[in-house]
């Protein structure tokens, strides 16, 4: 119960964030080829460093 | 007085709006992966996947129909209040904002030229989604920075696949 609780709050809070800054990492990937649009690779890179703070850590591969 | 103009300036551009959001969902996303060992089965951390959500629903199926999941196991159910979280959070948020509206689309366009190419990408983005084993949030948030050597494969995959989309469609 408190763990679909604080997904589905970590779900709305995902949702808030890319609705705020217009940031989309499908979208970005997209945007590579499209002329002038190189701003959300920046937010790529971002959400690569930021996550890429689980190394220190340690990381576990994907279970799936 | 010019550190305020400069300021004003750098919280304007599109660039800083991005960064921040770039970094929220990394955060978040790095969140998700320190919370889920609490309601992870197997006790061991899993990694944020929306298009996991699909492949959850289609393995309930294939247990309610064939009785046995033969082609997908170990997705962890919880995603589905993680993708319930994301539209209950943009319905909330556009409310806030005071942007809720109905839309309405142009039928003739959607049935004339985009339906085709909607179910045709819809097609391939599930078929993509089972063969790699999780979508490009998952491959390119946690996949990439945890130097999971698939997931580069995964993400040069998507790279191309998008660059031939364009060269057939037109972007």
């Amino acid at each position: 119960m408190v763990g679909n609780v604080s997904v589905l709050l970590l779900g709305m809070a995902l949702a808030v964030v890319v609705r705020r800054s217009n940031y989309s990492i499908p979208g970005a990937v997209s945007d590579v080829f499209m002329m002038g649009r190189y701003h959300q690779l920046a937010g790529v890179l971002a959400s690569i460093c930021a996550f890429s703070l689980v190394n220190i850590w340690g990381y576990e591969p994907c279970p799936t | 007085m010019d550190d305020v103009r400069s300021t004003k300036l750098l919280v304007s551009s599109p660039w800083f709006k991005l960064i921040l959001g770039g970094l929220g969902v990394g955060l978040l996303g790095l969140l998700f992966y320190f919370i889920s060992p609490f309601w992870s089965s197997t006790g061991k951390p899993e990694v944020i996947s929306v298009g996991g959500f699909l492949a959850n629903t289609i393995a309930w199926g294939e247990k309610v129909i064939l009785r046995d999941n033969y082609l997908l196991s170990g997705i962890p159910p919880i995603l589905r209040y993680l993708i319930l979280g994301i539209v209950l959070g943009s319905f909330i948020d556009s409310v806030l904002s005071r942007k809720l509206t109905w839309k309405r689309f142009n039928e003739q366009k959607i049935m004339k030229d985009d339906l085709p190419y909607d179910i045709g990408g819809g097609i391939l983005i599930g078929f993509g989604v089972l063969l790699a084993n999780g979508c490009v949030i998952k491959h390119l948030l946690a996949g990439v920075p945890g130097l999971d050597i698939a997931s580069f494969v995964v993400v040069a995959g998507i790279i191309m696949g998008m660059w031939l989309g364009l060269k057939i469609v037109g972007g």
